[in-house]
């Protein structure tokens, strides 16, 4: 059965419009990836030199036992941005002889083929089974690799269970970031990791307590799908819908018109809203990764990028489908009186004002330290200025259709998770090329400032850009319509 | 008002749209019939610029569609429910397509009231997003924001398909009204013999894409499409 549903997945995949016509950007995608999990090995081969690094003179498993439970907490945040629920269009399954047990099985297993379960794997296991075999032996070397592999499910299927969850109640979202907040920065993790691994080394049979966490998050998870199969026929609401308008919009006349649309789109969607409260919560975020950037670049930089990734947790995941959103009534906003330059010009402008409204939030860690706000600022223009194009030129490669409000297919993540990291190369590989140049030859600041001079360059070049996407969208203008009609 | 030269539309090797020559004229209603596949919703999306055409052009007042966004300055159109905004109330939407013509709130205010019975009490402050109503009001919100928009052009695929019996004959008068009155050029598909031959002043029947025949409607047209249809599934 899970085979047929995943050829039934396969096919929907390969005869979906655009497929092979991007063969090129897939290839590119595949790269990515390739890439990522080389760096992956890379450092896990090399784990040991770089704790013997860091921490001269010590022994490097005591090290590696004293950090590792914090990989987990900050695995979560990670994931928490990055890692999307399973997709399946259930709609059609659920009045076929199959069982309901089966799809959420289907949902579950299919999920785990995913880069952030492959990636603890490139990271641990040379180390693991070289320097701690060494010294502990082979059965104690499995117990902490099956401990780690435990703890990365547990994470695995948590994430999934809390974005579930908050699809329906969005408090679950702000208690799930407030204790992985304070989990992060808060408890101190070291004695405890110390303690907790080295007893694994010693008796290995402790490594089985963990699978009861993984157990029951995986138990609770499917529960939770099993029971929202049907969320559609939950999805019916009987409360009294006011209009809105939004007059301070309609001064920009009928690109204000179509912005305002949008946020109304956004925020009367189950989907979209949920994804903007992601947003929300990823600014939170920022605290966690806000620290000690005095001493190296390096450090320096990540906080820098960190800044970039703050002011966009909800653009870059919306952008880049800008027009894949209006699916569900794209023949009618094609066919409306409205021209193709002002339609391109909303989004532009559209995209700004939410991005205006992250920095604004965004400036309260200029409390922390008044270093944040010139890289907020810088990290704010350069998003204004270079990745609302990137987003928007991105949006007309996308030819399928998101169902922004009803549905259990969870259908806006149909995305490959490669084809958003393509995406998110485009928008982060010429800051940081531009970073790791001008910090090299000048100092850090340099290569911040040289990110808001091309930030800058791209505002003023904007109506350009505008027009180069306009451009873009007509040429495709057809497949995108013909890929958004099939549901 | 419409001129289309040489249109072909090709899907998979197989021709869906191969239209010669037609020209629509000002102020008529036209009809398109024709079983399942016949190509009249694919007509539609071309003259709408929905579809790209492998060969040919469709001529709105001259202007190619493809190359040109000036029809949709008079042309309204309600194809399917991919038309509707369905985040939105009905009024917000009625609003939404009238300030996309630059009509002010009070003029669709009185045309909304002149088509209350149309909507039957079921639609105007309905108090629900247009995505929760049922079928049959979603397509009356659809219809209803194209006729507010007074466009010269109508194109509507199917309109009767979702009406209940009532409405459909509201439906066949109003328009019938606004062609009068407003000399509009109506463009409407429908699988309701009685509906087109009774609306319409042209009847176009349409097979695999071709358009096989193009009546004036008269008193035995009615006969004459009910011959067509009988015959062709022996």
């Amino acid at each position: 059965m899970i085979l047929t549903l995943l050829s039934h997945q396969w096919k929907a995949f390969r005869r979906s419009r655009g497929a092979g016509k991007t063969l090129i950007l897939r290839l590119l995608m595949g790269l990515v990836l390739l890439y990522l999990l080389a760096i992956g090995f890379l450092l896990g081969f090399y784990i040991r030199m770089i704790l013997l690094h860091i921490f001269p003179g010590q022994d490097a498993v005591t090290v590696f036992c004293r950090l590792l439970l914090y990989y987990f907490p900050i695995d979560l945040a990670v994931r928490f941005l990055f890692q999307d629920l399973p997709v399946l269009a259930t709609r059609p399954y659920l009045l076929q002889n199959i069982r309901r047990r089966q799809l959420v099985n289907f949902l579950n297993i299919r999920s785990l083929f995913h880069y952030l379960n492959l990636l603890p794997i490139c990271l641990f296991l040379p180390f693991i089974f070289t320097d701690v075999r060494a010294e502990f032996g082979l059965i104690p070397a499995l117990a902490l690799a099956g401990t780690a592999g435990l703890l990365v499910l547990t994470d695995h299927f948590l994430i999934q269970y809390i974005k579930g969850r908050s699809l329906f109640n969005h408090w679950w979202l702000a208690a799930f970031v407030g204790i992985n907040i304070v989990l992060i920065l808060f408890v101190p993790l070291r004695p405890t990791s110390l303690q907790l691994f080295f007893g694994i080394l010693h008796h290995p049979v402790y490594a089985l307590a963990f699978i009861v966490p993984s157990a029951l998050v995986y138990l609770a998870n499917r529960r939770f799908l099993y029971n929202n199969l049907y969320f559609e026929a939950l999805a019916g609401n009987d409360r009294y819908r006011q209009g809105s308008e939004y007059a301070w919009l309609s001064r920009w006349g009928i690109t204000g018109e179509l912005i305002g649309l949008e946020y109304r789109l956004i925020l009367r969607n189950r989907k979209p809203r949920t994804l903007l409260l992601f947003g929300v919560a990823g600014l939170a975020y920022g605290i966690v990764f806000n620290r000690s950037y005095d001493g190296h670049p390096v450090m320096f930089g990540m906080v820098f990028f960190t800044c970039m990734v703050l002011n966009g947790t909800f653009l870059y995941k919306y952008g880049t489908e800008a027009f894949a959103w209006q699916s569900c009534h794209f023949d009618g906003l094609m066919t409306a009186n409205i021209r193709s330059r002002d339609y391109i010009r909303s989004k532009f402008y559209g995209f700004s004002v939410i991005a205006t409204a992250a920095y604004i939030i965004s400036l309260a860690y200029g409390f922390l330290d008044q270093r944040m706000i010139p890289m907020l600022t810088v990290a704010w223009l350069y998003n204004l200025g270079c990745n609302i194009p990137v987003m928007a030129w991105c949006a007309t490669f996308s030819y399928r259709s998101i169902d922004p409000g009803k549905g259990v297919g969870f259908n806006f993540q149909q995305k490959m998770t490669t084809s958003n990291m393509y995406y998110m190369t485009l928008m982060m590989a010429p800051p940081f090329f531009a970073y790791l140049i001008f910090s090299r030859l000048l100092d850090p600041w340099a290569g911040v400032y040289a990110i808001g001079v091309m930030g800058v360059a791209g505002i003023l070049l904007r109506s350009w850009f505008i027009n180069l996407v306009v451009k873009e969208f007509s040429q495709r203008k057809h497949l995108i319509l013909e890929g958004f009609r099939e549901k | 008002m419409i001129l289309i030269n040489r249109l072909i539309k090709n899907y998979n090797r197989r021709t869906v749209i191969d239209i010669r020559h037609l020209e629509i004229r000002p102020g008529v209603i036209t009809g398109v019939v024709g079983n399942n596949g016949a190509g009249k919703t694919t007509l539609f999306r071309l003259i709408l610029d929905l579809v790209r055409a492998d060969e040919g052009e469709v001529l709105s007042n001259g202007q190619d569609v493809a190359l040109t966004e000036s029809w949709k300055d008079y042309t309204a159109s309600y194809l399917d429910d991919g038309f509707l905004l369905g985040y939105l109330t009905p009024e917000e939407y009625f609003y939404f397509a009238g300030r996309l013509h630059r009509i002010p709130k009070k003029e669709i205010d009185e045309s909304l009231q002149g088509m209350a019975a149309f909507f039957g009490g079921e639609v105007l402050n309905s108090g629900k997003y247009i995505r929760d109503l049922s079928k049959g009001n979603q397509f009356k919100v659809g219809i209803a924001a194209c006729l507010l928009q007074r466009p010269e052009l109508l194109i509507l695929d199917e309109p009767f398909a979702n009406l209940d019996p009532s409405s459909q004959l509201m439906l066949v008068d109003m328009l019938r009204e606004l062609c009068a009155a407003r000399r509009m050029t109506i463009l409407v598909s429908s699988h309701d013999l009685n509906h087109i031959t009774g609306l319409c002043h042209r009847v176009l029947l349409m097979e695999r894409g071709e358009i096989i025949k193009d009546i004036d409607a008269g008193s035995d047209t009615l006969q004459e499409l009910e011959k067509y249809f009988k015959w062709v599934i022996r």
